[in-house]
């Protein structure tokens, strides 16, 4: 394959639906729509770029932590965010069992750091389709960050409730073959433009996931989702939650913490 | 004359009939013999790659891991495994012990992921339960204690590594979280099971243990017995871990475990029947010999007769001439059978690559086993066949009357 078609199609993989799961290390910043007057009349391409520019930002930290649930019981991993702009974040996680774990995402790559390990683990491929910790979230859908209108075509469906919240309902499919999932349904907030629900679908119309918001937080004027649910549909009694219990905005960065080199200190 | 001077005779007055009876004997006689071996060879295989690398002759795992392993369930472990296997090694009817850890995980090169399992071993103790030098293909094994491996020689053609390289896995912790780590590769196996061969490595249980937060929990540990029934010795065991109050733990046999031994359970029955069409095949060639000599000797089965010859002595004048063509036959197969298995029993037939997609613990190369009961009972049931095959020829011969057959032409 060509080394250009590689980067177009590592690069519409990235653009993968799943990129608002991760939206909680991807805050916005710079956001001047924080809380928008409602919209009468919105294309499905306004309602969607609204959404967006609210998990558009210069620079967050962000510490939270993941509950991941399945028949055997539940297990907490704790974590620290930063991240620039929409595509590069750096993830350390400080639970006990997984203190000093990092995830690097830069230059469309993702990149894992284990202490025990003398080399970092660059994830390409098939790989990217493998659980974060074992959970219902999958390093695929922490690819992205591009804009989703680059990957997908979205359409008004209708409005609907989602837990007492007037939302907007707008399908998203694919533009291409090369992203996660092909059909997507979300669930967008009418007033507040944050997202509400998400449904994700394989080509062959079956439910891959769904992502459910609980509880969304305010933070220097922006709105975003603060704990969300994942669940996996094709696992049987699975679920996670990614809850943020603290989230800075606008704050300087250490330089270089995006390089590989800092990924190893 | 006595009817055994005249079955001898009989037999050398057609030299090229009585060759082709024996040479279809000696031929079911000898492809059954090497047939048996290499079966016996195969059980023998199963039984030694499963003791040493599956499941033990019993093993001991969490009884909620077996329950849900289908999940991979890690987190359902042995705890304080090093108390319980010093007390195991106690117990009399315990020969040796094997903790063990299983590392399942991953390793990458370039875009492509490869499937890996590792096994956390204690190296000092593992010889005594095992010759592990003989899997050593190249290099040395891991030193306890290190950050050591060595690899299935397909998995290190897979990451195209060799001794001397690092390689790095990418795991699943006893809480289910992720992990990594890098060891270094210090020699290649030619394990005899395929799957470890394309998938597995060797590292101490002391860094499996870190790696995979166990915190002096193994995954399972693995018993030989001294001897004798192995359903009984489990049960020796279950008692043992009840009074020491270890109920969590479950006790199986590797005869509920394997697939190879499933394998055999079927296979024996398949086996049997297989030799029994072989035989059936060299009894037609002496059904239809019988068959011959009695349309070509019906003057004087006639004069024979007439001479005060009863019937009955004449159906034993043909089986006893057919228990020497099939005594000769059977016995020249068995031998040849057992001359060609000699020399395999030391060298080994090599399947290669065709073991590879056989999901048992069967090795490539298999060496077949002389098994001196069946070997016997392939000489006895060859002569039996051949006797039985006369039986219907033979009759007939003794209901000719004595006019008629004279008249024959």
């Amino acid at each position: 394959m060509h080394n250009s078609e590689k980067k177009r199609i590592g690069r519409n993989i990235t653009r993968a639906g799943m990129r608002i799961l991760i939206s909680a290390w991807l805050l916005p910043a710079s956001f001047l729509f924080a809380t928008p007057p409602r919209a009468e009349a919105l294309t499905a391409d306004e309602i969607i770029e609204r959404m967006e520019a609210n998990q558009t930002h210069s620079t967050a930290i962000i510490e939270g932590r993941l509950v991941i649930s399945d028949r055997f019981g539940d297990r907490s991993s704790t974590y620290i965010a930063h991240s620039e702009g929409a595509d590069r974040f750096l993830v350390e996680f400080t639970s006990r069992a997984e203190e000093g774990q990092r995830v690097l995402r830069r230059d469309d790559s993702l990149y894992l750091y284990y202490p025990d390990a003398r080399e970092t683990i660059r994830l390409q491929g098939a790989a990217l389709r493998d659980n974060l910790l074992g959970s219902d979230i999958s390093y695929e859908d922490m690819t992205g960050g591009r804009g989703l209108a680059s990957d997908y075509r979205f359409t008004l469906i209708g409005e609907d409730e989602v837990d007492g919240y007037p939302s907007y309902k707008v399908e998203l499919v694919a533009r291409t073959t090369s992203v996660a999932y092909p059909r997507q349904v979300y669930w967008v907030d009418r007033e507040e433009f944050v997202l509400r629900r998400a449904e994700q679908f394989a080509r062959s119309g079956r439910l891959l996931k769904t992502v459910h918001v609980l509880e969304t937080m305010r933070r220097d004027g922006y709105h975003f989702p603060s704990r969300m649910r994942v669940v996996d549909e094709t696992r049987r009694s699975s679920g996670t939650e990614m809850i943020i219990e603290s989230a800075r905005l606008g704050v300087s960065l250490p330089r270089n913490i995006f390089s590989l080199d800092a990924l190893t200190w | 004359m006595r009817l055994s001077g005249i079955a001898l005779r009989n037999i050398f007055r057609n030299k090229r009939r009585s060759l082709l009876s024996i040479l279809a004997l000696a031929v079911a006689a000898t492809s059954i013999t090497i047939f048996f071996s290499l079966f016996e060879g195969i059980k023998t295989n199963i039984q030694t790659n499963s003791w040493d690398w599956d499941a033990g002759e019993v093993r001991l795992r969490h009884a909620e891991f077996d329950r849900y392993e289908y999940l991979n369930p890690v987190q359902y472990v042995v705890g304080d495994y090093r108390d319980l296997v010093d007390r195991l090694r106690a117990h009399p009817e315990v020969r040796t012990v094997s903790p063990r850890i299983r590392v399942l995980g991953a390793a990458f090169r370039g875009e492509q992921q490869f499937a890996t399992l590792g096994l956390g071993l204690d190296l000092e103790r593992e010889q005594e339960y095992q010759d592990l030098e003989r899997v050593i293909a190249a290099g040395r094994l891991p030193r306890s204690g290190t950050n050591e491996a060595i690899l299935g020689r397909g998995l290190a053609s897979d990451l195209d590594i060799g001794t001397g390289d690092i390689v790095t896995f990418l795991i699943q912790t006893r809480r289910r979280g992720s992990n990594a780590f890098t060891l270094d590769v210090v020699g290649l196996a030619d394990f005899p099971v395929p799957q470890l061969n394309s998938s597995g490595y060797i590292l101490p249980i002391e860094n499996a243990d870190r790696y995979m937060r166990m915190d002096g929990a193994a995954s399972e540990i693995l018993l030989k017995s001294v001897g004798g029934d192995t359903v009984e010795f489990a049960d020796g065991v279950r008692s043992f871990l009840e009074e020491s109050g270890r109920t969590e733990l479950s006790v199986v046999p590797w005869t509920r475990i394997s697939g190879g031994y499933s394998y055999l359970r079927t296979a024996g029955v398949v086996y049997n029947i297989v030799a029994l069409i072989f035989f059936l095949l060299a009894s037609t060639v002496i059904i239809s010999t019988t068959m011959m000599i009695i349309h070509e000797r019906t003057r004087e089965i006639g004069t024979l007769a007439a001479m005060g010859m009863h019937g009955g002595e004449l159906v034993r004048l043909f089986f006893l001439e057919s228990a020497y063509l099939g005594a000769i036959g059977s016995f020249v197969g068995v031998v040849i059978g057992v001359a060609i298995t000699i020399p395999l029993s030391r060298i080994g037939i090599d399947f290669g690559s065709a073991m590879d997609m056989v999901e048992m613990d069967l090795s490539s190369v298999l060496y077949p086993v002389l098994n001196v009961r069946s070997t016997v009972l392939v000489f006895f049931f060859g002569l039996a066949v051949a006797m039985v095959s006369t039986y219907p020829s033979a009759r007939r011969a003794a209901k000719l009357r004595p006019v008629e057959a004279l008249r024959a032409e």
